[in-house]
């Protein structure tokens, strides 16, 4: 219980630091978000700074900060300069149409990861293990961005798939049925990239995790009395390997949120993505800050998951 | 009729440059017969070990033949050798801290080499498992230890699971490879004792592989010599060679001021369960030791007193609950930090299974090297000699350096850990069962060098050993420990006679 406490303490910490570094970096790089308006020769130069007074962008960085603070603690996160509505509401929409596809991705490639890495390892050194490898190690090489353009192209040509967004143009009208099949559809492109950026890494881990338990002197003890086969690679390979494994998986639970940014911009995925670029670009600090947060707090949640997974399993943590 | 045949046995590794680990090894064993394997560290006693039972890396290159009751294990399937290992032939391995899984009940590990091999329940599995855990001497609280987890255990416990995991399906042939090297005097002759028994009435036959010669002449009906890969010679009950007793004198150098006082020690460890309530173990219960500059303290005990803890709160790896330690006079037991740092270079530790204690991706150079370049007081070049002169201190050739641990043997791998301790210049040596993995000559080589160490430089040495004869020999006093008490100190001399109650 005190380790639980103990972890939920330096959860907070590490979402304060990340706030007050996130906005000391937006701050601290030129122009702010009603600087495009001012070489628009129709506005005159009162007109922006009315806007900025109103905005409160006149204050000092610091009353900002509070401010921003105030808001969290009410729970909106502060204002969207561009979109004029609670960040809290708009991350929230945003952060769901992320979700919808992060989640399944993440599932499914830790599905496959955990059987075929252990697989590779138990027929180390045969030819699919070699041509599993080098295939994995050329997509973990290849940038995100790479692999998401070579789907799309492969959808222009063949116009299987829809190109982008995530419901087709009027699909109100349609039934419950249509519409999720309508979504599925869309979803199709921007979920087959995620997973093969996702997967790669996950089945190398896997797959090193149990060659370094196959070879451990333990392993070679429970063959030396005949234990083999499914009882062997469950209670003996699998346990002796988890451990550094239970770590990664907390750490995918951060990619959650961030790491189908690239995809979603690429694949005009109605996601944080194209949203945290958006306003990046745009100087909404808002939007931003919220959107920093949200991630950090996906990644302490998951790291504090992953612990107490740890605590839970492994009697040598405990003591 | 012979029940285990082996018939020019080679072994080599493509890596070693055609070097051969084995070198047609040739012998045959009857029902119920004993054969000892003796020979120096190194020498491939334990390679063979596991060429017998088809455990070797696929690296390997293994020739010749093993027949076991007239069948070839060379050309059985993967399938067929696993079902023949742990039911027909046994095993035992001599590091027990690696051995076992550490995410798995000690109960559980045994019953699933029951399980392995029949059909049934694991409750009459359990029940089996218990028998055997009794027959192997971890009788007392019995429970307990059955759902205990192996770090929860001592080294001397933990061996006897190993044991225990071995015999539990009655096989024909069992490979022991040093399988009493840190089992306490009485429980080994014990463990020997039952072998014999298993032998003689079961007709259970054993390949037992041992450095040390009164195990050897004591219990096996004959005893081969390995060196270098081959069989050196096949000699018919050996008598055992005199133990040479050096009588050493242990001169106080300087005063006679206390290097270590311990007063009232006490130390608790909680078991702790995901579900159920923590269980307590007083390992350490008001206990009292000096040890005086120059000279070394003798500690025994039966497996699970307390004495590695013990070791551990001296070292300043753990911190005791209550009590206080003194090197050189000044209090340790609540210090921080710095002085922590001063505390732990002047007293080291040498563990008992070496294969854990060093990193297996450093070379010998970079563990031997290390404590320095954390104490910062050196340059590269006065380091670099001074590892070389470490390394000849215990016995091992300078192109030893670029080798990592698993390229040596077990003694090898002791030898470097020694040297690592002495690379802080310390004042006080902690030998927790250092020498059990050693074969005599080594082990008197590097008790040779200890003993020089301690008349120039006045070092103290704590020796925690089960072995008597061998803390006769070493100590100038030994204290007896049971259930984390001191309970016996004696001048070494009177000891020899004396035996542990287990």
């Amino acid at each position: 219980m005190r380790f639980v406490l103990g972890r939920l303490g330096h959860s907070v910490l590490v979402l304060v630091l990340v706030s007050v570094l996130t906005f000391a970096l937006i701050e601290l790089s030129p122009g702010q978000f009603f600087d495009d308006l001012k070489v628009d020769a129709q506005i005159g130069s009162t007109t922006v700074e009315t806007l900025r007074q109103q905005s409160g962008l006149n204050e000092t960085p610091l009353t900002r900060y509070l401010a921003w603070t105030q808001s969290v603690a009410r729970g909106d996160f502060g204002v969207s300069l561009a979109h004029r509505v609670p960040v809290g509401s708009l991350l929230w929409e945003r952060a769901r149409n992320t979700l919808l596809l992060t989640i399944p991705a993440t599932l499914v490639c830790w599905l496959v990861a955990l059987p075929l890495g252990l697989w590779l390892a138990r027929h180390r050194g045969r030819w699919t293990d070699r041509i599993f490898t080098t295939a994995s190690s050329t997509l973990v090489s290849l940038p995100d961005i790479l692999v998401a353009l070579l789907l799309l192209l492969v959808a222009l040509r063949t116009g299987l798939f829809p190109t982008g967004g995530m419901l087709s143009p009027g699909a109100d009208t349609l039934d419950a049925m249509a519409r999720l099949r309508d979504l599925v559809n869309h979803a199709f492109l921007p979920f087959c990239a995620l997973i093969l950026v996702l997967l790669p890494p996950v089945i190398r881990h896997v797959r090193a995790s149990a060659i370094e338990a196959i070879d451990a002197p333990a392993v070679r003890a429970a063959r030396g009395h005949g234990i083999n086969g499914w009882h062997l690679t469950t209670r003996y390979i699998l346990p002796l390997s988890a451990n550094p494994l239970i770590s990664l998986a907390g750490l995918s639970c951060a990619a959650l949120v961030s790491g189908s940014v690239l995809i979603e911009v690429v694949m005009s995925w109605p996601g944080l993505g194209p949203l945290l670029v958006e306003s990046l670009l745009a100087k909404d600090v808002h939007v931003v800050l919220g959107a920093s947060m949200l991630a950090t707090m996906f990644l302490v949640t998951g790291n504090l998951l992953a612990d107490l997974t740890l605590y839970a399993v492994d009697p040598r943590v405990r003591s | 009729m012979f029940i285990f045949e082996v018939e020019g046995l080679t072994v080599c590794y493509a890596a070693a440059r055609g070097r051969r680990a084995v070198d047609g090894v040739s012998f045959a064993l009857g029902a119920g017969e004993i054969l000892g394997v003796s020979g120096p560290s190194g020498c491939g006693k334990s390679t063979m070990a596991l060429a017998l039972i088809g455990l070797l890396p696929e690296t390997a290159q293994v020739s010749g033949a093993i027949r076991l009751r007239g069948r070839d294990l060379r050309t059985c399937s993967e399938r067929e050798h696993a079902a023949i290992r742990g039911a027909d032939v046994g095993i035992i391995f001599q590091e027990s801290a690696l051995a076992l899984n550490p995410l798995r009940t000690i109960g559980a590990q045994i019953a699933d080499v029951v399980c392995a091999h029949a059909r049934g329940d694991r409750q009459s599995a359990r029940d089996r498992v218990l028998t055997t855990m009794t027959d192997v001497g971890l009788g007392d609280d019995l429970d307990r230890i059955y759902d205990s987890y192996p770090h929860e255990l001592s080294g001397g416990q933990r061996q006897r699971v190993l044991i225990a995991q071995a015999i539990v399906n009655r096989p024909a042939v069992v490979i022991a490879d040093e399988p009493t090297a840190s089992l306490d005097a009485s429980v080994r002759q014990d463990v020997l004792d039952r072998m014999r028994t298993l032998s003689a009435r079961q007709g259970t036959s054993f390949i037992l592989i041992s450095h040390s010669a009164d195990v050897l002449s004591s219990t096996a009906h004959r005893v081969i010599e390995m060196r270098d890969g081959r069989l050196a010679t096949a000699a018919a009950r050996r008598t055992p060679a005199p133990r040479p007793r050096a009588s050493v004198s242990f001169a106080s150098v300087g005063s006679s001021a206390l290097a270590i006082e311990i007063r009232g020690a006490e130390k608790v460890h909680a078991q702790r369960r995901l579900l159920s309530k923590r269980h307590f173990v007083k390992a350490l219960d008001s206990v009292d030791l000096r040890i005086e500059r120059g000279r070394t303290l003798g500690l025994t005990g039966p497996s699970g007193c307390g004495k590695s803890t013990l070791a551990r709160c001296l070292a300043g790896l753990d911190a005791l609950d209550a009590g206080e330690i003194r090197i050189d006079g000044r209090r340790v037991a609540t210090r921080r930090g710095r002085d922590r740092q001063m505390h732990r270079n002047q007293v080291q530790l040498i563990f008992q299974d070496s294969a854990a204690a060093l990193n297996p991706r450093f070379t010998v150079h970079e563990a031997i090297v290390e404590p320095m370049v954390v104490q910062r007081a050196s340059t590269t070049a006065e380091r670099r000699l001074r590892v070389l002169e470490l390394l000849d201190h215990v016995g091992l050739p300078a192109d030893a350096l670029t080798m990592r641990p698993g390229e040596l043997s077990g003694g090898e791998r002791q030898r470097v850990a020694i040297a690592r301790a002495l690379a802080t210049h310390p004042r006080v040596l902690i030998l927790d069962e250092a020498f059990s993995g050693l074969d005599v000559e080594t082990r008197q080589r590097i008790i040779g060098v200890l003993q020089g160490l301690q008349t120039t430089d006045g070092l103290a040495y704590l020796c925690i050993s089960h072995d008597i004869d061998l803390l006769a020999e070493l100590a100038s006093e030994i204290a007896l420990m049971r259930d984390g008490r001191i309970v016996g100190e004696q001048a070494g001399a009177l000891m020899g006679s004396m035996r542990v109650p287990a």
